[in-house]
């Protein structure tokens, strides 16, 4: 009986390893998920910026033709700091869309190796409660061979004292 | 003019550091901590599974070499350290504790069940009991100390329950011992109420004043008040009647008891009642008729026994004192009923005043004073026998007449015993000393009543002779054993030894024979004599000892010598026979040795050397005493004097007769005792035999020791 349980908590420990494994791979997936809308949210943001700038840099030039000289000093300072600020707010968009889509498979594939690790700890549940039972059914003695005259585990008695 | 537009920043920043989810480090985790939890299980599984093991092999130590060395050896060890030792404390102790609690179980037990049996003092037991306590401890040492502790109190109870037990039975053993002794107390005290009241002086004020006492102990003792009461009812009726009943005992006559029968019945005692006052008297009455029919019962018995004391009387027995006063008492005790009784107790008493003085008296006085006594006594009677009492002192006399008469002649020694002459005196031989000593005194009783019967002394009683023949006799007994009885006889009864032998004689003749040889200082030979007969009764076949080899040799030997005295030598042949065989034996002879036959009958006559033995003198055989030689009895016969037969003997002898022994070959000597000859003449039966005579007509006697101061 006790090496039974023992076979049943295996099985049992290794179909939860299974399972976790599964719910991590489902989690894996959803990060990845996640990570492709979140690096979309940021591809966005960039176009906007993108066509803010744009627009600013339009006003600029449009304002120039009307009477004053884009080129001259201030028109210019203008649409110089617009470009790089622009830019480099598109550039940090572009980039935080990159690594969104990098954390998001860095955190897939630590679900994964979770995955993997939860299966083997399964396993070696399912080993330990196996010798655990076997130990245990030694204990108690083996049903077929209990009944044998010449089975008894005080057949295997300590046959000597080893001085203290 | 108008304002140029400026770039207005829409606030872009660099995502914020994700917050990685790190399940792979999580599981990780666990799949370690899972690694750990299972070797961690197997681990604990090994530990449990060797300390199981480890707590065995403290268990079977303890098994093996017992709870007490093990838990000595781990005290000396610094304690218990590991599983096996502290498994095998464990064991020990409890293992110990049980051995403790049973031996101090057993020790308590032992010691309430010998106070049980010994009924010992309870304080004795609870001391004794205290030491077990006490004393336990000191082997609780080495166990741990809470076991210890437990152990203690338990001890403790086990003592105190076995000392409540035993002072339930030790109370209840008290109060049974307070019991007993005041039964007997009571059963004391009733009987000196009882007797007082029975005796002379008792009243009844006296017992009612004991009664009271008495039942005052009872009331101190916490004894019933019903059974003081019931107890005083009986004491003091049962005291009445014992005084009713000792006063009528106390009455001399049968009238007198009668009397007071008939005033006690018209005058019943209060506290019997008339019915208890009836049975009393009806149970007097019964005693009065008993006490006559026991009165003349006794008279009758009395004068049964005075009748058989003067049978005894005329068989030479005397009563005792004891019975005579025995007589007087119970013949007094009888009163009216008595009095034919006393008048036969005073012809007793008189013939036994007679027959003391008839015993100590000669056959010769004896038969003067049955003259005397023929003609009558004085004072009893007219002359002559007329009185009944003279008749049976006659009888009397002459019965002791005939039992000396003939018992003095069988066995004085036992005679003046039964006379009263003197108190028997056995011969002692538990020792040489009193050997001595008892045969002195015997000698000295003997001759007091050979003195007092006229008759010659006989030292030994029949069954003494009897006895002392059956030692000589005995197959069994060795010839050492023999000799020296022959030896103590002749060493102690002295010049009495012929005497003695003589008595063993008429028994075994050749006994006293050999007695004869020791008297004569010739040991050796009678051991020879001894030796030789134990073979001869062996079935030792003597080699031709035919008569015609002996008889002619010896005849040829003594010739003469024994011609008055034919049954000397028919037991000197005997001896020399006995000689003879030992001697046969010693040399194993196979046929007849003339010799040494020869040299055996002179051995047996008493032959020493040169002296003794058989000689020719005067042409006549001559047994010459060991002392002598035959130039000494010759010299004797022709020198003698009459002044000399005057010294030695006494005699008177006629100067005639004396010349002519000296002178005349046909006289000779004939010995007829130790030393001691007479003279003859002729052959004895012939008619010229004659026996040389002092003027008185008695036998000369010629001791021919004492002629040459030879004597001892």
């Amino acid at each position: 009986m006790q090496f039974a349980a023992a076979a049943v908590m295996a099985v049992g420990s290794i179909a939860a390893g299974r399972a976790q494994k599964a719910a991590y791979n489902a989690q894996a997936a959803q990060a990845k998920i996640r990570g492709k809308m979140q690096a979309i949210k940021y591809k966005q943001q960039a176009a906007d910026t993108m066509a803010r700038l744009n627009q600013t840099l339009a006003s600029t030039v449009a304002r120039a033709a009307v009477g004053q000289d884009p080129t001259s000093g201030s028109a210019l300072s203008l649409q110089n700091y617009a470009l790089r600020e622009g830019a480099s707010e598109i550039g940090t968009s572009k980039d935080n869309a990159i690594l969104s889509v990098e954390n998001a498979n860095y955190q897939a594939d630590i679900y994964r190796r979770a995955g993997n690790a939860a299966m083997t700890s399964a396993y070696i549940n399912a080993a330990g409660s196996l010798a655990g039972g076997v130990a245990k059914q030694n204990q108690v003695g083996w049903p077929s061979l209990s009944m044998g005259p010449s089975s008894g585990q005080f057949a295997g008695a300590p046959a000597g004292f080893a001085p203290f | 003019m108008a304002k140029l537009p400026r770039y207005a920043k829409t606030g872009v920043e660099l995502a914020p550091a994700p917050q990685f989810d790190y399940a792979d480090l999580r599981e990780s985790a666990r799949v370690g901590q899972s690694i750990t939890q299972a070797i961690s299980r197997m681990s604990d599984f090994l530990y449990r599974q060797e300390a199981a093991e480890a707590e065995q092999r403290g268990k079977q130590v303890v098994a093996t070499e017992g709870a007490s060395p093990v838990l000595k050896r781990l005290a000396e060890g610094g304690g218990p350290k590991n599983i096996e030792e502290r498994s095998a404390f464990q064991t020990a102790n409890r293992i110990a504790s049980i051995e403790v609690e049973t031996q101090a179980r057993q020790e308590i037990n032992r010691i309430v069940s010998d106070a049980e049996i010994n009924n010992t003092p309870f304080t004795q037991v609870d001391a004794q009991l205290q030491d077990v306590v006490d004393g336990f401890p000191a082997a609780l040492s080495d166990l741990d100390p809470e076991t210890a502790g437990i152990l203690r109190g338990r001890l403790g109870s086990l003592a105190t329950n076995a000392e409540l037990r035993y002072s339930s039975y030790y109370n209840k053993y008290q109060l049974g011992q307070a019991q007993g002794k005041f039964v007997q107390t009571l059963s004391t005290d009733t009987n000196d109420i009882i007797m007082f009241a029975g005796a002379e002086h008792g009243t009844s004020e006296g017992v009612e004043e004991m009664i009271g006492m008495t039942a005052q102990k009872m009331r101190d003792l916490q004894i019933d008040e019903t059974k003081i009461s019931q107890w005083i009812v009986k004491t003091r009726t049962n005291a009445i009647k014992s005084g009713t009943v000792a006063e009528f005992q106390r009455l001399k006559t049968i009238e007198e008891k009668k009397e007071y029968l008939t005033d006690l019945e018209k005058s019943p005692l209060p506290a019997l009642g008339v019915i208890g006052t009836r049975q009393l008297i009806k149970s007097l009455k019964s005693d009065l008729t008993n006490s006559e029919t026991i009165a003349k019962k006794a008279a009758t018995d009395a004068e049964k026994d005075i009748k058989t004391q003067i049978t005894l009387l005329k068989k030479g027995g005397i009563p005792s004192d004891t019975t005579m006063l025995n007589l007087e008492s119970t013949i007094g005790n009888l009163g009216f009923y008595g009095t034919e009784a006393k008048k036969k107790y005073e012809d007793l008493d008189y013939l036994r005043e007679r027959a003391t003085e008839f015993r100590r008296m000669s056959p010769m006085t004896l038969q003067n004073t049955i003259n005397e006594l023929s003609q009558g006594i004085e004072g009893k009677g007219s002359t002559g026998i007329d009185t009944e009492l003279e008749t049976e002192t006659l009888k009397l006399a002459e019965g002791l007449l005939r039992t000396i008469n003939t018992e003095s002649q069988k066995d004085l020694y036992s005679l003046g015993v039964k006379m009263g002459l003197y108190d028997f005196n056995p011969i002692d031989m538990s020792s040489p000393e009193k050997l001595g000593e008892s045969i002195m005194q015997r000698r000295q009783q003997v001759r007091v009543a050979a003195g007092v019967y006229g008759v010659p002394p006989m030292f030994l009683t029949n069954e003494e002779a009897t006895v002392m023949t059956s030692t000589l006799m005995s197959r069994t007994a060795d010839v050492a054993t023999k000799l020296q009885l022959l030896n103590s006889l002749q060493q102690h009864f002295a010049e009495d030894s012929p005497e003695v032998f003589g008595q063993i004689a008429p028994k075994q003749p050749e006994l006293a024979h050999i007695g004869g040889l020791v008297s004569l200082g010739l040991p050796s030979t009678a051991a020879e004599a001894l030796e030789g007969m134990k073979i001869i009764s062996e079935d030792y076949k003597i080699p031709e000892f035919t008569p015609t080899n002996t008889n002619f040799a010896f005849d040829d030997f003594v010739g003469s010598a024994f011609q008055i005295q034919k049954r000397a030598r028919a037991t000197t042949f005997a001896v020399a026979k006995a000689i003879y065989a030992k001697r046969a034996f010693d040399n194993s002879l196979t046929e007849f040795n003339a010799e040494i036959w020869t040299q055996s009958i002179s051995a047996a006559i008493g032959q020493n050397g040169t002296r003794g033995g058989i000689e020719t003198i005067r042409d006549q055989k001559t047994i010459i005493h060991p002392d002598l030689t035959k130039e000494d009895l010759e010299y004797i016969l022709e020198n003698i004097t009459v002044k000399q037969f005057k010294e030695l003997s006494g005699q008177d002898v006629n100067e005639e007769l004396v010349k002519n022994i000296n002178e005349e070959d046909h006289w000779y000597l004939t010995l007829i005792n130790n030393g001691i000859y007479a003279i003859h003449r002729g052959v004895p039966g012939s008619l010229v035999f004659k026996k040389a005579g002092d003027k008185s007509g008695n036998p000369i006697i010629i001791n021919a020791l004492k002629f040459y101061n030879r004597e001892d």
